[in-house]
């Protein structure tokens, strides 16, 4: 038996979407196999990894545990909205100055969860952003060049802030 | 704006793996039960451990999606009690201002769940009604002798956490949880051996409340008085689980030296 489908709307890096879901379809489905935006990964498809981590309403959240119809009216967020016109993101910048990535296949799940930290508090500590970004795992780079990013996204965009 | 086809042909992993359901979105408490009452019928909170179960092979004819019941969201101050709404986030727990002001052990004691992404998306409800004996949520409660609010078709029910009663059986929806605040003065909490045990106290006057995650099919409790060995508490426990994860015996083990080394003075006590 399926349930009937359910009319989502939300919006997705800024743009309106609206569509039909199964009630048993999957956000980061929907992300990927309907709206075309495939930088969110799937590894451990159980909401353990944090690879499929978005932003929703400003919460870092694993797509992977999230059925499309509760994204109904969010506010969401995914790797695909943060380059600006060809700019990188502060964010996105660190990590590449900083090499914290190796398979790049945690990355995106990464790069939002920092975006979230930040968009909370610009200047985080090093224990705050050692804890926040202990909810998702890398299994390349050891963290270290990881949590460095982080705390140079917030220097980074702290610099734009002023300029 | 984007396109989209409601027939799209590629079905990914997670999706295939999740049995068809009904979906109902109640707007109040008592339509909740309604639609909880019919056959093979599941209440979704936050959902993040309803949807890895499903994943997992659990199948449901209906889900009630419960996360809109706004009257389940509010914390208030009753004096003697502060009641938390089961739909209260993990994340709003460990930051409420209420909950920083009467019950400040708890908060920091919850503050070690999970990461930041189950805390913003899990809930107190479902993490009492998941039933797993690895959660910490009912350890913690059940120390604290705090009541569980349940309304079923037939009214309310209250289950005091950390006697042993059995929680209601489906539909029992957990409205509430009242916290007596007097618990909070003496609490502690060491998780850092899970999964293989983890120990909360709760201290009394001369009586410690002593409560074990992981080790059982289900939380249990026991208590200590002043002057005895805290170790003996081992004792007052049945069995532990054996498994790979951790013997029976080293389980046993460390509730009684976890316990000991918080009630010589650790954090909170
Ligand atoms: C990666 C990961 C790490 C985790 N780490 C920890 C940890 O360290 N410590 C810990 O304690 N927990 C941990 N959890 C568990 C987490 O806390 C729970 O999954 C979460 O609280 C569940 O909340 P939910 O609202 O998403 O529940 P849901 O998935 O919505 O529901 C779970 C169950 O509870 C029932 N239910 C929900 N609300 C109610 C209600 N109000 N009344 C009646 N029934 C209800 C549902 O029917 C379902 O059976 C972890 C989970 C994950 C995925
Ligand atoms: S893929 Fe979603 S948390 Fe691992
Ligand atoms: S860079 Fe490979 S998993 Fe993180």
């Amino acid at each position: 038996m399926s349930g009937e489908l359910v009319y989502l709307t939300c919006r997705v890096n800024g743009e309106e979407v609206s569509l039909h879901v199964r009630p048993e379809e999957i956000f980061v489905d929907v992300l990927r196999d309907r709206l075309a935006a495939t930088g969110t990964k799937v590894a451990c498809d159980l909401g353990a990894c944090g690879a499929c981590t978005i932003i929703v309403n400003g919460n870092p959240t694993a797509s992977c545990g999230l059925f499309a119809w509760q994204a109904e009216g969010a506010d969401i967020q995914t790797i695909e909205g943060l380059a600006n016109n060809g700019n990188l993101d502060p964010v996105q910048r660190a990590f590449v100055e900083n090499s914290a990535f190796q398979c790049g296949y945690c990355t995106p799940g990464m790069i939002m969860l920092a975006r979230a930290l930040i968009d909370r508090d610009p200047a985080p500590s090093r224990a705050d952003i050692r804890n926040w970004m202990g909810a998702n795992i890398c299994r390349c780079t050891g963290y270290e060049m990881i949590i460095e990013a982080v705390e140079k996204a917030a220097a980074l965009q702290q610099e734009a802030c002023n300029e | 704006m984007y396109t989209h086809a409601t027939d799209a042909g590629w079905i990914s992993r997670s999706h295939q793996a999740i049995a068809p359901f009904r979906l109902v979105r109640p707007a109040s408490i008592e339509e909740a039960l309604e639609a909880a009452a019919e056959e093979n019928a599941s209440f979704i909170a936050g959902g993040i451990d309803l949807v890895r179960r499903m994943r997992g092979g659990d199948r449901w004819q209906t889900l009630v999606d419960i996360s809109g019941l706004s009257e389940m969201k509010v914390t208030s101050d009753e004096g003697d009690h502060l009641r938390i709404g089961a739909l209260t986030s993990h994340w709003e727990i460990e930051t409420g201002e209420l909950i920083r002001k009467r019950l400040p052990n708890l908060q920091a004691a919850w503050r070690t769940i999970g990461n930041v992404r189950i805390r913003m998306a899990g809930t107190l409800g479902g993490n009492i009604l998941a039933r797993e004996a690895g959660y910490d949520g009912l350890v913690l409660l059940g120390v604290m002798g705090a009541e569980l609010v349940f309304v079923t078709s037939s009214g309310e029910a209250v289950v005091i956490a950390g006697t042993g009663a059995p929680l209601p059986d489906r539909p029992a929806l957990l409205t509430s949880v009242r916290i007596p605040i007097s618990a909070d003065t003496g609490l502690a909490f060491d998780r850092s051996l899970k999964p293989v045990v983890s120990v909360a106290v709760c201290k009394s006057g001369d009586t410690a409340t002593v409560g074990v995650g992981c080790a059982f099919n289900s939380p249990r409790y026991s208590t200590i008085r002043q002057g005895e060995d805290a170790q003996s508490i081992s004792s007052h426990f049945p069995d532990a689980i054996d498994n790979p994860m951790g013997g029976a015996a080293y389980r046993s083990r460390m509730v009684g030296v976890l316990a000991a080394r918080m009630l010589a003075g650790g954090n909170g006590l």
